[in-house]
């Protein structure tokens, strides 16, 4: 028998005098469900994401003005100040707070990054280092990398092949 | 004894003549929190692993309801128990210590409902003298082990249900006072194509129909025999639609209290960090164990149906983009001298 879903045995609801098949029960679940306020959402990440970015900003100032570097010279140790600022907040239970408020806000900029990895690694602490932390810190992380870097690859591909402007 | 289809009755009335909470800090700022025997101040119930803790509460509850029941753990005839984790580890690891002959079932959150539902048969059979029913979660394990790392920041829909940190027991005899078990009905598996494990909910109101529906036409009952009826842990999202599903059945749940645990056990205004409600095999086991189990020995209740729902995804099946199958035990409860 073909595995379709609605020859599953259940695959409707059978009551006394009400029969709904699977697509007439997700109506009536639909009329159940909470709207996700979609404007509101993206209001909240535009806010939370950009003072992130505000501050990073004025982390590179700081490091431009009182260590006399460059901006690409102070880009490097502003973002290892972001990671450690989202390791902090992650380890003292704040972070996934304020994502739950701001949603892709902290999920897009490089906190979010270090978050995923510091807390998978917080998680899997006490399955030990290499079987726990190590095995599972890029769990959440690893698929961002993997795209990243096939990413990459085609676009450097592209690059290649029409020879299309970009930094050097 | 079978009568219906699917429903057992309990001709000798087994008892609860003992049962215990254990909940950690949320839930004792919740509402029901004067009903709970212990809360935890710390999540980590002064454990080091999220899984110690769920095994700690369990053992904690499961000795003192044999200490409310008045018994000796060697007198105990079987500890019938089940959580959400992978193998049960929580109920197998807790047997050790409990030390009675153990049989391990899974449920998801129905856990609670099914292990009474057995304790209740083996008691009235005589299968048992003394047997304990028993089911812990733990959100952080949960959180673990079906979603992200607990300290992971992503944005849950309101139709998300917040795992309980909790465990219920209780222990049934045929003889001893206590409030009486009557009838269990033994669900059957609902399915009706919702893949998303943050809307539970919904995946589970058919599964609580369901057994609602086959329970009054076994025992030719009606929503109007009992007090209140009470669903597991369908929470705001499922609760509705069960309501929804029942009044389009023509069953008229007007005529009874109808709730859900997931609903009474968490203050949905102030702790807004559980989104629709809670849920966890914990979850309609302290709230039966605890604020029913009361209310009937206070008399203000005589007849409750506890409803527990489950939902039996894995991690794997819904990364693999199946369903979720579901499924519901009711279990019949009575103040200790019946009304009629």
């Amino acid at each position: 028998m073909p595995a379709k879903a609605k020859n599953k045995p259940g695959a409707r609801v059978k009551l006394n005098n009400l029969l709904l098949t699977e697509e007439e029960y997700q109506q009536v679940a639909d009329q159940h469900k909470p709207k996700t306020n979609v404007l509101r959402n993206c209001v909240r990440a535009f806010l939370v994401g950009g003072f992130i970015c505000f501050i990073g900003q004025c982390i590179q100032q700081l490091f431009m003005t009182f260590a006399d570097m460059s901006a690409r010279e102070a880009a490097s140790p502003t973002v290892a100040i972001l990671i450690l600022i989202s390791v902090v907040l992650t380890s003292f239970g704040v972070y996934d707070k304020i994502a739950q408020w701001a949603g892709a806000g902290t999920a897009v900029p490089v906190t979010g990054f270090a978050n995923s990895m510091c807390s998978s690694a917080i998680e899997s602490r006490a399955e030990g280092l290499v079987l726990g932390v190590g095995a599972n810190m890029f769990k959440l992380a690893g698929s961002v990398i993997v795209f990243g870097v096939v990413a990459a690859f085609i676009v450097g591909v592209i690059h290649v092949i029409f020879g299309l402007g970009g930094v050097h | 004894m079978l009568i219906g289809a699917q429903t057992w009755e309990f001709r000798s009335k087994p008892a609860i003549i003992g049962a215990a909470t254990v909940v950690g800090p949320e839930e004792g700022e919740g509402p029901l929190s004067h009903t709970f025997d212990f809360v935890y101040d710390n999540l980590e119930i002064d454990e080091k692993t999220w899984e110690r803790a769920e095994r700690k509460l369990l053992e904690h509850a499961s000795a003192l309801a044999l200490v409310h029941a008045g018994i000796n753990r060697e007198d105990l005839s079987f500890f019938i128990g089940g959580d959400l984790m992978n193998q049960i580890i929580t109920a197998t690891f807790a047997a050790r210590s409990i030390a009675a002959p153990y049989l391990g079932v899974f449920g998801a959150c129905s856990t609670s409902m099914e292990s009474l539902a057995l304790a209740a048969f083996l008691a009235d059979a005589g299968g048992a003298k003394y047997a304990m029913a028993g089911t812990a979660s733990h959100n952080c394990t949960v959180e673990k082990q079906f979603r992200y790392p607990t300290e992971y920041g992503s944005q849950k829909p309101a139709t998300a249900q917040y795992t309980i940190t909790g465990a219920g027991c209780a222990v049934v005899s045929k003889e001893g006072k206590g409030p009486r078990i009557t009838h269990a009905t033994i669900g059957r598996i609902q399915d009706l194509g919702v893949k998303d494990p943050f809307n539970m909910g919904a995946a589970m109101a058919p599964a609580a129909v369901d057994t609602l529906v086959s329970h009054f036409r076994d025992t030719g009952r009606g929503p109007e025999d009992y007090d209140l009826i009470v669903t597991g842990d369908l929470a705001s999202v499922g609760h509705a639609i069960a309501k929804d599903l029942l009044e389009k059945d023509g069953v008229l749940m007007d005529k009874t209290e109808f709730n859900d645990c997931g609903l009474m056990i968490y203050d949905r205004n102030k702790q807004t960090y559980v989104n629709a409600g809670g849920s966890g095999c914990g979850c309609s086991a302290v709230v039966t164990y605890g604020h029913i189990l009361r209310k009937l020995k206070n008399r203000e209740l005589g007849r409750v149906l506890v409803v527990a729902t489950g939902a039996l995804l894995s991690p794997l099946s819904y990364q693999q983009g199946e369903s979720i199958p579901c499924i519901a035990h009711a279990v019949a409860l009575e103040q200790e001298v019946s009304k009629e």
